[in-house]
């Protein structure tokens, strides 16, 4: 039973709907001994996980850094392409010929 | 597959905003050159991962790093993860993370006190006086150096209890999502929650304790002459 309570107090915490402690334990009153450190823990998990938000200069330069991987990604994958493979024929019939590239 | 359904989706122009877009769908979109596909899921994660980060090494700066790299990785194996096997991307990134901190301590080979905890006195109230005059548990938690301690704490949690609470309170999955990952009952990660909560307690007296004996001057040694640190 009180596992279950735990889960619903989890999932009211989720959904951002954050009641008093007192309040919520006092629906439970036959529980509230076992209940209290379980609440108190899961406030207390959800509270300073909360807390912990990323510097916004940090995401950014981390989200361009992705997008700058995922264009190297798409490069060399294109290379690997028919396209890509026509691209590197040519080139090497331009050196084969003399014309340079 | 996805492909097909994205193709139709385009030349029947029904395209769901981006946004409200899934995993799935976005890893597919990345997949194809779509950019503002892999913004939208670093805006989803990237907080996430760095929470999860923060529980692991304890350092803002390393966590950015971190949850940085996670993303690089991501996008590295995007041709591989498309198509997506489960609804979310957050248990795929969630392992990069955790392998990323097992990295971090295998070159820093670091073993930390926790000597930056707050007062023993507040750590057990967090718990323990509930009833008593003093502060709420509301007010206690809303402290920082509390929440910096419960983050330590989760850190050395069996890793079954944390990883089943780092999917629920960082990923935000629900007890189905998480049974169908860790391949339990959803029973059973209600358990774990459960055990997790009150393994947090444990610790966290554990943690009051040692700063106890510390501030005494003790030896930092427990029964067995064995030096009480936490490892990570």
């Amino acid at each position: 039973m009180s596992t279950e309570i735990l889960s619903q107090y989890i999932d009211e915490l989720l959904a951002g709907r954050e009641r008093p402690l007192q309040e919520y334990l006092l629906k439970h009153p036959d529980q509230r001994e076992e209940l209290l450190p379980l609440l108190v823990g899961a406030l207390a998990v959800h509270r300073s996980l909360k807390a912990a938000e990323p510097a916004p200069s940090r995401e950014e330069a981390a989200r361009r850094r992705a997008v700058e991987e995922l264009a190297k990604v798409l490069a060399d994958r294109d290379d690997l392409t028919h396209q890509g493979a026509l691209t590197r024929l040519v080139a090497r019939l331009k050196r084969a010929l003399g014309g340079g590239g | 597959m996805v492909s097909t359904f994205l193709f139709l989706q385009v030349l029947l122009g029904g395209r769901p905003a981006l946004a409200q877009a899934s995993d799935r769908e976005l890893v597919a979109r990345t997949a194809h050159g779509e950019s503002a596909a892999l913004e939208v899921l670093h805006k989803r994660y990237y907080a996430k991962l760095y929470k999860l980060a923060l529980v692991k090494v304890g350092n803002e700066d390393d966590a950015h790093d971190i949850a940085s790299e996670a993303f690089v990785r991501a996008v590295q194996n995007v041709l591989k993860l498309d198509p997506l096997s489960s609804a979310s991307l957050y248990p795929w990134l969630h392992t990069v993370v955790q392998h990323l901190a097992v990295d971090h301590y295998r070159r820093a080979a670091q073993v930390e006190s926790v000597s930056d905890t707050p007062e023993s006195g507040e750590l057990l109230s967090l718990f323990e006086r509930i009833e008593d005059p003093g502060p709420q548990p509301e007010e206690i938690v809303a402290r920082k150096q509390v929440q910096a301690a419960v983050r330590q704490a989760l850190g050395t949690l069996p890793e079954v209890q944390a990883q089943a609470i780092y999917y629920r309170f960082i990923g935000e999955m629900s007890l189905a999502e998480i049974a169908a990952e860790i391949g339990k009952s959803e029973g059973a990660v209600k358990s774990l929650l459960h055990r997790g909560m009150l393994n947090l307690r444990v610790r966290i007296r554990e943690m009051a304790e040692q700063q106890r004996r510390t501030r005494r001057g003790d030896t930092g040694r427990d029964v067995h002459g064995d030096t009480i640190t936490v490892h990570r």
